[in-house]
């Protein structure tokens, strides 16, 4: 008897083996239920791979951007509110990873690992969600994007809330050109899955230059004094940095205003490297922020292996510079307030099923990016940027502080276009909002980018003060 | 004194209070049938349900009282665990195919009924000696007739169907308790007979025909009780080292030379990408598993019922997505339970019989759990075993019932009636 | 109604879930409340050197090998496996398991098995023991049971009046009125004996009493182990231990 009983032992592995084994079920079932969840093949949500069964998405000032109807999926009335929309609210078969409907399926759903899909039988839809987005004001910055490829964003840089997301190539939701999108050749869908403000990064051009003044400011106690001497081009170790006309001698304020390349780059090289990375990394390059539950593009600014013209290169915002535009909205933002930017968001609040808010978008705030003396003198001299130079006619009534950008994406001549920019923002206390504008291959900033903007910021003017 | 500063002090922990537990499970299954009621479709007939829970819990009563009441046994552990789980097989059955809940409340009864039968024979050790060499020659008969007569269903060839599909019957799964039993010996007899010759031959036999239906799942489980069973009797590391061995040279040599065997495993670990062919069931229940959440949706509102073979092959999935991961992975630990009881109380049996038997009659049942479990949810190579007691099968179920008689056999305290009524 | 049938309906998953775990882990955990038995149930004295084996399995095993239960290893004449002793619905039997020396019961060669009574002398090899039972093994197994029992939770009953004191933790038994079984008798120590838990069961302890604690019979020094039917006598007090 002893030996057997001894014997028996041995199936003690066998239960610790099983048992490990359903430990480890147990924990790929929780680390997976959510994406298990919502696969199409799970008809509680689904039926013929279109999500169905969900929570309703409106927009701030609640016009119904999607929601459930007798078990199908139905979006806004207007197709041209469906298309500015679309990246924000999402497709319901998940091929926009950073719309609403996708990222937040489970909340749409009502799914959660305690109660599983539960809620959604019970009443046929998860919770609703209402955006900070304003339908309308998207609707205008699509429309005024014209032809181009593009994104526009309007944020509040008081609270945070996101005002306007819009993103270009977009389509119907609700006649999906699916032949188009699949067979396109000519470059017309480029892109069309990919929410530009979110996930896009792009060279940021003389936009940059906002950031290497802020450096300049902290980092040379004589910089407002200072002259630059500007003869069309800029000469470091026998080639030179190009500007666009010449400027022969003029300041630091008047520099920026004309956006002179040559002074920029001869103030990042005095910078040098170190310094300008260190201001890059106080203003949260390389980083990874987080929106809703959207993470955003990192911007990029890295001169490990830069020679000195690639430093003055990277002054004015080109060599391998590549900034998200949501995260240069955040870097104006903090501009406008005083050095410290909310964190955006544009999710106003969810109610459950039972009518109950369970969540409510609260402004939270970044670590400071700029001093606020910095940003106090930065916000001066963008003010001065479209007084001087952009002229503020240009933006009627508005008080817009900004700068332009003229990216350049090809070296060759007659390569594409550059990327236009325009990142600024109102400096009127009834209307905190900043804004930013990338145009693909639009052309000049000042040209492209700025009706652009002034477009998007009258109305959102208009629909702000109501 | 030396003891009284020794001594540690344990929590005490209260005897099982067999009314209490089953008017538990009575109200469980109440609610079962409220469920049921309350979700089900059109196809529903209301008198089936009132008839199947019915007297399902008059048998679970009539049960107790008269082996708690009247014959004064002790210890209903085990059996209450058997009652709950068949319950919720009965549940699902009647749930998902109504019309065949009659058939699977007859499996419980003839399932309780083996279980009963089984105890008794096991009460006496001579008897259960003089019957091994029958049941040995009765069993491989069995095998053989199957294997000649069977139906081919899903690929294997182990249905006996008889009077036009009245009654189908899976042999395998009744010679499953009938291996066990053969396989187990009294401690003279291991000594005079150390080789283990005899059983190997009679293992062999059974594994191969297995093998000839093509029925790999239960042959994979009959190899691990053979395994089990072998080291037990003989402690022979070397022997069990090279029948492992051999088989599993076996094996691969199979995958090699018979590329559609082989074939069968290729989703493993890859079933989202097989997700519309060969994995659509284990995806469907990966899916609907976790829909569940923790309490599941309640008996009814699942979609996981509409996938092929739910209540067998899923078995696993239909209690995570209607009953809720807790109550599915409790279910899966008592299991557990129940091999570490069979080792503890291996060491006072009565005979090493019973330790063997009960040791080899729980690790069956948690082998053929972990089959099921990690198969279907792709952690290991699927080969469509059913759940132990949850699954929809009549054979299955009096397997199930037979093996926790082995299991219960080994506590002395089964069969000794060690109260008198006094004489006032 | 209609309200009725949807809270029912979503209430009744938490119950379940609640009755399932409580049913699942109550037989569980009472499935490993109580231990095995384990005791003497014989007695083997060896007559060379009067020591004595105790018996404690229903089937034990015995030969030179070292995984044999009785291992005796000083004995060249014994088989590795040599025979086997088991408690049988009969009585006790003794198995010839092939041994090359066989197996004599009082000088008689048994054939393949042999039954065994109190003080039997039997033989293995040139080893030469005497058999004694541990009351085990007797075709009644009456002892001292009749006592009314319908529950099988831990308890003490005093077979005078067969009242029934539930354990649960540790119980004093003592004149102090602060035990927690108290017995007013001149021959009983304040504190007399305590019975308590451990991770093996439950104990008999005697807490240095005057006059003794005894244990079916045999003077408990240090503690005891308990089992089911165990007879405790405290002074002329005897208690039913029943588990």
């Amino acid at each position: 008897m002893k030996s057997i009983s001894r014997r028996a032992w041995v199936l003690y592995l066998m239960t610790v083996a099983f048992i490990c084994g359903l430990a480890f079920l147990l924990y790929t079932f929780f680390l997976n239920a959510d994406s298990w969840s919502m696969k199409k093949a799970n008809r509680h949500i689904y039926s013929s791979s279109t999500l169905t069964t969900a929570g309703s998405i409106t927009d701030e000032s609640g016009a119904i951007l999607a929601a459930t109807v007798d078990g199908k999926r139905v979006y806004n009335e207007s197709k041209s509110i469906r298309t500015a929309t679309l990246h924000i609210v999402g497709d319901s078969e998940g091929y926009i990873a950073s719309g609403v409907q996708t990222s937040y399926k489970d909340v749409l759903t009502g799914y959660n690992i305690f109660d599983g899909i539960y809620d959604l039988k019970k009443y046929g839809k998860g919770s609703d969600i209402q955006l900070t987005v304003n339908a309308e004001l998207c609707r205008t910055a699509y429309e005024a994007l014209g032809s181009n490829k593009g994104t526009v964003g309007v944020y509040n840089y008081k609270t945070g809330e996101l005002y306007c997301v819009v993103s270009k190539p977009s389509f119907d939701i609700q006649n999906k050109p699916t032949q188009s999108i699949n067979n396109d050749k000519n470059g017309e869908y480029d892109g069309v899955y990919l929410n530009r403000f979110f996930s896009g990064v792009y060279t940021p051009g003389s936009t940059f230059k906002v950031i290497t003044a802020a450096s300049a400011i902290d980092n040379i106690p004589d910089i407002n004094t200072r002259s630059f001497e500007c003869k069309g081009e800029y000469k470091i170790d026998g080639s030179s940095v190009k500007c666009l006309s010449t400027h022969y001698t003029l300041g630091f304020e008047k520099a920026l205003n004309q956006s002179c390349n040559s002074a920029f780059a001869q103030i990042a090289v005095e910078l040098g490297s170190e310094k300008l990375t260190q201001t890059t990394q106080a203003l949260g390059f390389g980083k990874s922020y987080i929106v809703g539950n959207i993470t955003l593009a990192k911007s990029s600014f890295n001169l490990a292996e830069a020679s000195k013209l690639d430093l003055g290169w990277a002054g004015i915002g080109q060599y391998t510079t590549r900034v998200n535009p949501c995260h240069m909205l955040m870097i104006v933002g903090a501009v406008a307030n005083g050095g410290t930017s909310p964190v955006p968001y544009f999710i106003k609040n969810i109610t459950s099923p039972t009518g109950k808010t369970v969540f409510k978008g609260k402004t939270e705030m970044l670590d400071p990016m700029f001093t606020q003396s910095t940003a106090q003198k930065l916000n001066e001299l963008l003010r001065s940027d479209v007084v001087n130079n952009y002229g503020d006619y240009r933006f009627k009534g508005l008080e817009m502080c900004g700068k332009t950008g003229t990216a350049e994406v090809s070296s060759e001549d007659g390569g594409l276009r550059p990327h236009a920019w325009f990142v600024g923002f109102s400096q009127r206390n009834d209307l905190p909002l900043a804004i930013v504008v990338v145009v693909e291959n639009g052309g000049g900033g000042s040209s492209v980018a700025i009706p652009v903007a002034n477009k998007t910021m009258q109305k959102a003017e208009e629909l702000f003060n109501e | 004194m030396s003891v009284k500063n020794s001594k540690r002090k344990y929590r005490y922990r209260k005897p099982v209070n067999w009314t209490f537990l089953l008017v538990l499970i009575t109200a469980f299954q109440v609610f079962c049938a409220g469920q049921i009621l309350l979700n089900g479709g059109e196809k529903l007939v209301k008198e089936t349900i009132y008839i199947v829970f019915g007297a399902y819990i008059l048998v679970e009563w009539v049960y107790f009282l008269v082996f708690a009441g009247i014959l004064r046994r002790k210890s209903f552990e085990v059996e209450l665990i058997a009652f709950f789980l068949s319950g919720i097989s009965l549940a699902l059955t009647t749930s998902v195919y109504p019309d065949k809940a009659y058939t699977q409340l007859i499996a419980v009864f003839l399932g309780i009924g083996v279980f009963i039968v089984l105890l008794w024979i096991l009460s006496d050790i001579d008897r259960v000696i003089k019957l091994r060499i029958p049941v040995a020659v009765a069993s491989i008969a069995a095998l053989v007739f199957t294997l000649i007569f069977a139906k081919e269903i899903n690929g294997a060839r182990n249905w006996i169907i008889l009077g036009n599909g009245l009654l189908s019957i899976q042999t395998s799964e009744l010679i499953k308790i009938a291996f066990i039993f053969v396989g187990a010996a009294t401690l003279e007899n291991l000594q005079s007979t150390k080789l283990l010759t005899k059983y190997i031959i009679f293992a062999v036999a059974c594994i191969g025909i297995l093998f000839l239906m093509r029925d790999f799942g239960t042959a994979l489980i009959f190899f691990f009780t053979f395994v089990i069973i072998a080291f037990l009797r003989s402690g022979d590391i070397k022997t069990i080292f090279l029948i492992c061995t051999g088989a599993l040279m076996g094996g691969i040599g199979v995958l090699t030379f018979k590329p559609y065997v082989a074939n069968r495993f290729a989703s493993y670990r890859h079933v989202w990408e097989f997700a519309d062919d060969k994995g659509y069931q284990q995806v469907r229940l990966l899916i609907y598993s976790v829909s569940g959440g923790l309490f599941g949706l309640g008996l009814g509102n699942g979609k996981l019922r509409y996938v092929y073979a739910a209540t067998e092959d899923l078995a696993f999935g239909m209690v995570c997505e209607e009953f809720g991961m807790i109550i599915a992975f409790t279910v899966l630990l008592t299991f557990v339970a129940l091999v570490v009881y069979s080792i503890r109380y291996s060491v006072a049996a009565r005979s090493s019989f019973y330790a063997i038997a009960a040791c080899a009659a729980s690790a069956l049942l948690l082998f053929q759990t972990a089959l099921h479990v990690f198969g279907v949810t792709d952690l290991l190579p699927w080969t469509g075993v059913t759940l132990p007691f949850i699954s929809r099968g009549g054979s299955s179920m009096m397997c199930c019932w037979g093996l926790v008689a082995l299991i219960k056999a080994i506590d002395v305290k089964t069969y000794k009636r060690y109260d008198k009524i006094i004489k006032d | 109604m209609d309200f009725f049938l949807e809270q029912f309906d979503y209430l009744v998953r938490y119950v379940f879930a609640i009755i399932a775990v409580v049913i699942l882990l109550r037989c569980v955990f009472s499935l490993f409340r109580s231990r095995p038995r384990r005791e003497v149930m014989a007695k083997l004295i060896d007559l060379a050197d009067d020591s004595e084996i105790e018996i404690e399995n229903w089937e034990t095993s015995i030969g030179r090998s070292r995984s044999c239960d009785i291992s005796l290893k000083n004995y060249g004449t014994v088989s590795r496996f040599h025979a086997v002793l088991a408690l049988r619905k009969g009585g006790w039997y003794i198995f010839d398991t092939d041994s090359r020396t066989g197996v004599y019961l009082n000088g008689e060669q048994i054939r393949h098995a042999g039954k065994i009574f109190d003080g039997d002398t039997v033989s293995f090899g040139n080893a030469v023991m005497t058999f004694s039972s541990n009351g085990y093994g007797a075709m009644s197994e009456d002892e001292e049971s009749s006592v009314r029992d319908y529950t099988n939770a831990e308890r003490l009953v005093n077979l005078s009046d067969n009242s029934a004191y539930y354990l649960s933790g540790s119980c004093l038994i003592g004149k102090d009125s602060n035990c927690n079984i108290c017995l007013p008798m001149h021959d009983i120590s304040k504190e007399h004996a305590e019975v308590y838990l451990t991770r093996n069961g439950w104990m008999i302890a005697d807490l240095d009493s005057e006059s003794g604690t005894y244990l079916n019979g045999q003077i408990v020094i240090g503690a005891y182990p308990l089992y089911d039917g165990d007879i405790i006598s405290v002074g002329e007090y005897r208690f039913m231990f029943r588990e």
